[in-house]
């Protein structure tokens, strides 16, 4: 029971989001520098400025440009492109557990993949390092994640039920990988060399070529998601309210999945399926922006997811130590706890999202 | 005057039901009713009888088995989806629990129809929000969480939502369930002080002493079909014993049939 005079108190401050990007913005940018001086070879900050503004000897130069930069802008952009399909996912299923790699469509972008580099000829591993082969892999691994998002939707046409979903989603992604397994158990010996080398794609390991094809898909998988922020937010209170206000439900259905199927299959297409990283960032978004609101939480979630991306790029390196760990365990142990502690709060709020 | 006693909603030989092709099933023999601008309109029927496929099937969520829905005169079908949401508002049952979403936020997504490819709030939309927010006594809750908000209050913030939208016409499913009985009330107030603003609403409800005080016209839902007419009317005529027969056959002071003698206290 609350006094009359309480009524009000209980508002919630709006955050003064000005300040909270600008914070943000400049945390991404020394993060990005950090990734930068940091790795297995310790190179003075001052070389490393050298090394992009003038001359700094060629082998500093060689490791600061052909290394750490790519692999930090990798880093930067596999972020963002995993926590925005994470955060769409999440509100179009409205799921708070939602995520590329649970619910399988990393999974789908891997068998995408592994279809083309195992079941065709061995002279794409040929044109893998020309320009065309990184488009068919792209796009094969669009087609898979696609085709998972479709199968996702019509399981959760049927079942309300969130922890149903996650779990059919596990065995979904299971089931994928299983396949993947059979196809390299009946390939031959230079295809499935070509396909284990992508499997072990870490963020450092991309082309020029590659990182090119990677940073234009996220970018316009970016721009329709800016198209989608409206369409977002109305669909957070339901698709059957979205669609008394006037939304087109298959026209929006279609451009959330081709924007999540760009995103995330693009990603997993040249750095292998990435954990937790889609799911955990918009939950980290919505902590710190406190709002519902997809204009500000899909910029939030681009900062948040590019600002984590990097952490997890430079403890992956282990600064001062000569050994890599790989990036998706980092993620792991990033994103699990984040997980745990939402599927613990759901429990107390009976499956409130 | 003249205004007032347009037809705004109506519907004729209306088939409704669920499913498709050979497994599709009609519910109800083909309905017809109508609701004059500013009227206000309570659906009583029993469980399951189809209230809510036919609010469904009013507002285009739900396809028609043959009849049609006439808005302001216009087939519904022929009413292109952002135009409808300007003419025709919508309450469900289902219970909003979004995280993170104020009460305002809730209340400005009903500015839907409305604004542009961003859902930017311009003055105009902001005006009717505050409109909305203060018409339904939520102006000290704008900045709670919804999930925060009590069954009451938060009825009241989907109701400034429908008004939000601007419609001639708001469409809601059981707005009283759930509610306490001073919640009933409440909503029950705020829905005829509405419909005396020039609104016309339709809403469904079990509650059948409140709907038979502040409706203006009762469309009464049987197995036969449906019956419209004044409250009065319809107790008058017994129109509401049909719906009393009870397979159960338990007499007492609780029994199902003394519950249509006891209408007839509020002629």
């Amino acid at each position: 029971m609350k006094a009359a005079s309480d009524i009000g108190k209980n508002n919630h401050q709006i955050r003064d989001y000005t300040l909270i990007f600008s914070i943000m913005f400049l945390l991404l940018v020394v993060f990005f520098l950090l990734d930068l001086f940091l790795g297995s070879v310790s190179i003075k900050a001052s070389d490393v400025f050298k090394a992009i503004f003038s001359d700094a000897g060629r082998d500093i130069e060689t490791i600061v440009m052909n290394f750490r930069f790519p692999k930090a802008v990798t880093a930067l952009v596999v972020g963002i492109a995993l926590s925005l399909s994470g955060l769409q996912m999440q509100t179009l299923f409205r799921n708070p557990l939602a995520g590329p790699y649970v619910l399988g469509v990393s999974a789908g972008a891997s068998l995408g993949v592994a279809t083309v580099i195992l079941g065709f000829s061995t002279g794409l591993t040929v044109m893998n390092l020309q320009g065309l082969g990184n488009w068919i892999l792209v796009i094969s691994a669009w087609i898979g994640a696609g085709l998972v998002m479709l199968l996702i939707m019509f399981i959760s046409s049927r079942v309300r039920d969130i922890m149903t979903i996650l779990i059919l989603g596990m065995m979904l992604a299971s089931g994928l990988s299983a396949i993947v397994s059979i196809m390299q158990y009946f390939s031959s010996e230079t295809m499935l060399k070509a396909y284990v080398i992508w499997t072990m794609g870490s963020l450092g390991n991309l082309s020029s070529g590659q990182l090119n094809v990677l940073v234009i898909s996220v970018l316009a998988g970016t721009l329709l998601s800016i198209f989608s922020i409206k369409m977002l937010n109305v669909l957070l209170i339901g698709e059957n309210y979205a669609g008394s206000m006037g939304l087109n439900i298959k026209l929006s259905r279609t451009l959330i999945f081709a924007c999540t199927s760009i995103l995330a299959g693009s990603v997993t297409a040249f750095c292998g399926p990435i954990g937790f990283i889609g799911i955990a960032v918009p939950h980290i978004a919505r902590n710190i922006f406190r709002t519902s609101d997809h204009a500000i939480l899909i910029p939030g979630s681009i900062l948040t997811g590019g600002i984590v991306m990097l952490i997890s790029d430079i403890v992956s390196q282990l600064p001062g130590s000569e050994s890599i760990l790989p990036v998706n365990s980092v993620t792991s142990l990033i994103g699990i706890p984040i997980v745990i502690w939402v599927i613990l709060r759901n429990r107390r709020n009976s499956g409130s999202f | 005057m003249k205004e007032k006693e347009a037809t705004i909603l109506s519907f004729d030989a209306l088939g409704i039901g669920y499913g498709s092709g050979a497994r599709r099933k009609i519910l109800l023999p083909p309905l017809t009713a109508s609701a004059r601008r500013g009227e206000l309109v309570a659906i009583i029927g029993r469980n399951g009888i189809g209230k809510s496929t036919l609010l469904r099937t009013m507002i285009g969520l739900h396809t028609a088995f043959g009849g049609q829905v006439l808005i302001q005169g216009e087939n519904l079908l022929k009413i292109p989806r952002m135009e409808l949401a300007r003419r025709i508002g919508y309450i469900s049952t289902e219970i909003i629990r979004t995280s993170n979403m104020t009460v305002f936020d809730l209340v400005a997504l009903g500015r839907f129809p409305h604004t542009n490819w961003i859902g930017r709030i311009d003055n105009r939309s902001r005006e009717v929000i505050d409109d909305a927010i203060e018409k339904t006594g939520m102006s000290n809750f704008t900045g709670r969480y919804i999930a925060e908000l009590s069954d009451g209050e938060r009825q009241r913030a989907m109701i400034a939502r429908v008004l939000a939208q601007d419609a001639a016409i708001m469409v809601m499913d059981e707005p009283l369930a759930f509610l306490d009985l001073p919640g009933k009330y409440e909503i029950a107030n705020l829905i005829r002080n509405l419909s005396r603003t020039g609104k016309t609403i339709v809403f469904s409800t079990h509650d059948l002493d409140i709907a038979v005080k502040i409706a203006d016209r009762i469309w009464l839902m049987l197995r036969e079909g449906l019956t419209e007419g004044s409250p009065v009317k319809l107790i008058a005529n017994g129109s509401f014993d049909a719906m009393f027969e009870s397979q159960v056959s338990l007499t007492g002071p609780f029994s199902v049939s003394s519950a249509s003698g006891y209408l007839k206290n509020f002629l």
